[in-house]
């Protein structure tokens, strides 16, 4: 600090509004603490302590309790992750009605038809087979 | 003729040519007291019926409704399909006789070789004679291809007409058949449009000869459907009496599955196999009353017998089933 700031702060603290601040807490009269409230201090100081390590302990068990935990679940998700062509609600797919329904039309039409194609030779079997593989279904060509 | 005297000739007729139909099932069922004459007349026929003729087939199952065109020449138990030039299935031709149905592919070049489904439906028309739960009557019938016709009407216990089969009387032959689903409406039909019933025919015309076609059998067709989707091939052994007709490749509800379709003369099974579980239950819920079916798990796959059998009957066919490698390819 230069010198010419150091007399303006020594002016600035010998002002007069310093001096009466500084001589009312000069007469302020001075109170003993009493041995009754340091020894109530002393006590929620120590319960304070004490809730503390409590706390540290039971910390100490469960950061490791829920990694652990958190870890077996990931473990679970990753290998125990449910097989992709397995549907998730069957039910919800009507698999036992397309089933049933396509055995209803196969019984029908199977009535209809005599030496003939059937049903299933007319929807699958036009001249569209490919010459090297043969006669190909409709989900053959979906899975393409 | 009396008609005691046609009734036993009849019943004869009807014992040899089910009998013919070679599936060594026992005696054959007794006719009813009822059964119209012009049903008599058409049972008489079909052994020996000799036709050359064009009629329009129509499966109302599938949406939109498919309709095609068939020629078709037939001599008793042989016949031959072809299909018009202008048709999706122009150049196709199948062969049949009682023991073998040929089905030649122009474009793969290949023949398909199946067994017989004429007698099928031969027997299906035998059987409502001999089945007391169809109620059979007389109406008048159309004129049907030039010829006028009579009309078999087919119908429940109820009244709900099931088919009605308009058959030229003098000749039994069956010249328009119409199937009605559950609630009367039509689920298909064939109609002839033309019928010669008094053509010559050439004998080769029941031949399909074609040099370096591969013959390819249903259970080819099913080690290729089985490859294709990944699944396992499981076939009921022939020994049941159930011969393999064909197998396909169709989704459910989104879920892949094979169609496996068994004959024994009349009588047809399905068996369905999925990729995922099926719900025996909701199936036993749903199904009609003659849908009776069998099912079981295996590995990831779900079997799913369907048939107007008894279940116990379904269950031992299940046991017929075996799982493996096909037999090597056929040979003519």
């Amino acid at each position: 600090m230069k010198p010419v700031d150091n007399e303006v702060e020594d002016a600035k603290l010998n002002s007069a509004g310093q001096m009466a601040i500084r001589s009312m807490i000069q007469a302020l009269p001075e109170e003993p603490v009493s041995m009754a409230w340091r020894s109530a201090l002393n006590e929620q100081l120590l319960a304070s302590a004490a809730k503390q390590r409590k706390k540290r302990r039971l910390l100490w068990f469960a950061s490791p309790a829920a990694g652990l935990t958190l870890v077996t679940a990931l473990a679970f998700v990753v290998m125990f992750q449910p097989a992709k062509h397995i549907a998730a609600n069957v039910s919800d797919h009507g698999v036992e009605s397309a089933i049933l329904s396509d055995h209803h039309s196969a019984t029908l039409t199977s009535e209809v038809s005599t030496a003939g194609l059937n049903l299933n030779e007319v929807t699958n079997d036009a001249n569209e087979s490919d010459p090297v593989d043969g006669v190909w279904s409709e989900s053959d060509v979906e899975s393409l | 003729m009396s008609l005691r005297a046609l009734s036993g000739t009849l019943c004869l007729v009807f014992a040899a040519s089910v009998g013919a139909q070679g599936n060594g099932r026992g005696a054959p069922p007794r006719l009813r007291g009822d059964v119209p004459l012009l049903l008599f007349r058409a049972i008489r026929a079909q052994p020996t019926l000799k036709y050359t003729g064009t009629y329009i087939v129509e499966f109302r199952q599938s949406s939109p409704p498919v309709r095609h065109q068939e020629l078709i020449t037939r001599d008793g138990s042989q016949y031959r399909i072809d299909f018009p030039t202008d048709s999706q299935f122009a150049g196709q031709v199948i062969v049949e006789d009682s023991h073998v149905r040929l089905h030649y592919h122009p474009i793969a070049n290949e023949i398909i070789q199946q067994p017989p489904r004429h007698g099928e439906s031969w027997e299906k028309v035998a059987n409502l004679a001999t089945d007391p739960k169809f109620h059979l009557s007389t109406a008048e019938g159309q004129v049907v291809a030039g010829l006028k016709t009579e009309q078999l009407v087919v119908s429940d216990k109820f009244g709900n007409i099931i088919q009605r089969l308009f058959i030229e009387p003098n000749s039994g032959v069956i010249l328009k058949r119409q199937i009605f689903d559950l609630v009367g409406t039509q689920a298909g039909f064939f109609e002839f449009t033309q019928i010669d019933l008094a053509p010559k025919i050439d004998p080769t015309a029941f031949v399909i000869k074609r040099k370096n076609a591969a013959v390819i059998t249903p259970e080819t067709q099913l080690q290729r459907v089985c490859k294709r989707q990944g699944f396992v091939y499981r076939v009921i052994n022939p020994s049941s009496g159930f011969l393999l007709e064909s197998a396909i490749g169709r989704k459910f509800a989104g879920i892949q599955g094979i169609v496996e379709t068994y004959v024994n003369g009349r009588i047809r099974l399905w068996v369905y196999i999925l990729k995922s579980p099926v719900d025996p239950m909701r199936l036993r819920q749903q199904a009609r009353k003659s849908e009776h079916f069998y099912s079981w798990h295996s590995g990831e796959e779900t079997i799913v017998l369907i048939g107007n059998l008894p279940e116990k009957s379904l269950e031992n066919l299940a046991g017929a089933m075996s799982v493996g490698t096909p037999p090597p390819p056929a040979k003519l």
